[in-house]
């Protein structure tokens, strides 16, 4: 028996009510003393929490956004979310009690937002239930489980040789318009296509609005926008907007993530992310360092990235892919933020200049890209095929080059010289058209058994088109079967050679 | 010269008058001068301030200036005055008390960190936002 009053407690809880209604009214206050360049400094607000939200009172009685980040003995830095032109010296700033939050959920699902979820698109209101934080800390070691299952990019040289798997992080880089958004966008329409169910997220970081504009409608087109959440920022926005893209991103991700969803986020690009951090921390006056980037530099990736991961079972098996993309200057992969991301990712597709000028494609370097754990969430058929693929490549690379000035050959050069060209030409891929796994599958069964060696080059993608037609007209049941993944029978194996044989011969000199 | 921060200048100070009261003349020169000294005399009203934060916290003595749209008479004082030594927990108030009618009615509250604004305009103009935003998402629907 417990000696509780009831009446007591009434009163108790009553006064308490009281007390907490009576101190609803005082609410913590600042002065800004100093603004410029979207920075506020703050007098006062002594209590306010690292990335805790404060409103600034506006000239015009609005009110304007801002989040602290540096918390010093006399005042705050914080950096503003909106136009600072509308906030004065000795304007008051309030606390909120909160930090960055965004909406989450499924009904940002074919929206164009801004890093605060705020609609850019002109479609109407958002609105989700649910808001979470945009900094949440990744999940833990026993949250996860390695990465097993495929992510499809539909891309043949990708899938094949350097495969990506769910959870996992995989870092695109290259110079510029070498075709790193272009790879995303197929790997975004792949997901439609081939109906994984995965949900894109795009976050553009300070990209022009008229290539956003243009993504978003080829993501309409080809239908992959009702499965796609877009988070615009372009170079006009304020650079602590341009900073919070891809953890806001990030934040409507792990909503899939952890309700037992499959999601996958393209940060385009983190370069951008990096300049932007950089503006903010000089305007902040903390040190320089490397670059005149600030020291937590590779924090500022790394916690990101980190949060991208594949869950146990027990927490549901969601998983959130990541596809950052790097721009390097003039193939630089040692600069300062490529060698950063490089070593937080588990991979790198490397896109050079020359082969793209060369016609190859996507223009992926074979001996510069690794995926270093895509290679257990192979698609089985895909895998059975593509063993020799990277090697037989490379092979022909080094031969192609040593042997540039030679005219004598012997027959087995010759015929892996052959090979490579062949392999190579196959591996193209035009933009838009990813290709589902028995296609994949179905192609390099015909390339590494040597049916296509006698077809001449120009020649070669026409007898792979139409060798894909026959087998769709003709075979559909077992392309089907085929396209589940599983190892491909002998027979299935057969039929395919037998048919890739009669169309070569129909495209032989 | 080692520039003190602006907190620990204030508590100083605070600490020095509660020491030795009689010299308080003698003090505020010297501060005067040490702001000279280092060109702070603009932010002599933060300093003020944080003098005024750190009363409350050593001496539990709270300065509030009070803005109303017109004068606080004996009740409203009496009310305001209990209520900030609830909320704030101090002994004695010390109110500071301006008629501004451009408020149209109620008071603003302001001590060293803390703002109490009841105010009709604030009100007012947080109504104007709230039914921007409410017209916006009606529209957009």
């Amino acid at each position: 028996m417990t000696d509780v009053s009831v009446k007591e407690l009434s009163s108790e809880l009553q006064a308490a009510i009281e007390q907490l209604k009576s101190e609803q009214g005082l609410e913590q206050v600042g002065i800004v003393t100093r603004i410029g360049d979207g920075v506020a400094w703050v007098y006062g607000l002594t209590s306010a929490g690292f990335n805790e939200v404060i409103t600034i009172e506006g000239t015009d009685g609005s009110t304007v956004e801002a989040f602290a980040l540096n918390l010093m003995e006399d005042e705050i830095g914080a950096v503003l979310l909106g136009d600072d032109s509308r906030v004065s010296a000795g304007a008051r700033a309030k606390l909120t009690g909160s930090v960055v939050e965004v909406p989450v959920g499924p009904e940002l699902l074919g929206r164009v937002v801004d890093p605060l979820g705020r609609p850019l698109d002109g479609g109407g209101a958002i609105k989700a239930k649910l808001r979470n934080p945009i900094e949440r800390s990744a999940p833990g070691v026993m949250d996860r489980k390695s990465v097993h299952e495929p992510m499809m990019t539909g891309i043949m040289a990708i899938d094949t040789m350097i495969p990506i798997g769910r959870g996992q992080r995989e870092l695109i880089i290259g110079d510029r318009q070498t075709g790193k958004t272009a790879i995303t966008i197929d790997t975004m329409i792949n997901q439609a296509r081939q109906k994984t169910g995965v949900i894109n997220i795009y976050v553009a970081v300070g990209q022009k609005l008229s290539k956003i504009a243009r993504l978003v409608e080829r993501l309409k087109r080809e239908g992959v926008m009702e499965q796609s959440i877009v988070i615009a920022t372009s170079p006009a926005d304020p650079a602590s907007l341009l900073y919070l893209a891809p953890y806001a991103g990030t934040a409507m991700g792990e909503y899939f993530r952890d309700n037992k969803q499959h999601a996958l986020i393209i940060y385009d690009d983190l370069t951008k992310h990096a300049v932007a951090y950089r503006q903010m921390s000089l305007l902040l006056r903390r040190p320089p360092g490397r670059e005149a980037f600030p020291g937590d530099v590779f924090y500022l990736h790394s916690r990101l990235l980190e949060r991208s991961a594949k869950l146990s079972d027990n927490l549901g098996a969601g998983s959130l892919t990541a596809l950052p993309i790097i721009e390097t200057q003039a193939g630089d992969i040692s600069a300062y933020i490529p060698t950063n991301v490089i070593s937080i990712t588990d991979g790198q597709i490397f896109l050079e200049t020359n082969l793209f000028y060369q016609g190859i494609r996507p223009a992926i370097s074979v001996g510069l890209s690794v995926s270093r754990v895509g290679g257990s969430a192979q698609t089985k058929a895909v895998k059975s095929v593509s063993g020799s693929l990277r090697l037989d490549l490379a092979q022909f690379r080094e031969l192609a080059a040593f042997t540039q000035f030679s005219t004598n050959l012997d027959a087995d050069t010759k015929k892996r010289i052959n090979r490579g060209q062949r392999l190579t030409e196959l591996l193209k891929q035009p933009q838009y058209s990813p290709l589902s796994v028995w296609e994949q599958t179905a192609t390099l069964i015909a390339a590494t058994e040597g049916v296509f060696d006698e077809v001449p080059m120009d020649k070669i993608k026409p007898a792979q088109h139409a060798l894909l037609t026959q087998l769709e007209a003709e075979h559909k049941a077992k392309m089907t079967e085929l396209n589940k993944g599983d190892k491909p029978a002998d027979t299935t194996k057969e039929l395919i050679l037998k048919e890739a044989k009669k169309i070569a011969k129909g495209y032989s000199a | 010269m080692h520039k003190v921060s602006r907190r620990r200048l204030a508590s100083t100070v605070v600490e020095l008058l509660r020491q030795n009261p009689k010299d308080r003349q003698h003090i505020i020169q010297t501060l005067a001068a040490y702001l000279i000294v280092h060109k702070q005399q603009k932010r002599m009203d933060l300093l003020l301030l944080d003098i005024a934060s750190e009363l409350a916290r050593v001496d539990a003595h709270l300065y509030a200036e009070v803005t109303s749209a017109f004068p606080l008479d004996k009740a409203a004082r009496d009310e305001l005055t209990a209520y900030l030594r609830r909320a704030t927990d101090v002994t004695t108030v010390e109110l500071d008390e301006h008629v501004e009618p451009e408020l149209l009615a109620g008071a603003v509250v302001r001590t060293a960190s803390q703002e109490l604004d009841t105010s009709a305009r604030t009100k007012l103009n947080r109504l104007r936002s709230l039914n921007v935003n409410a017209v916006e998402e009606t529209l957009g629907e």
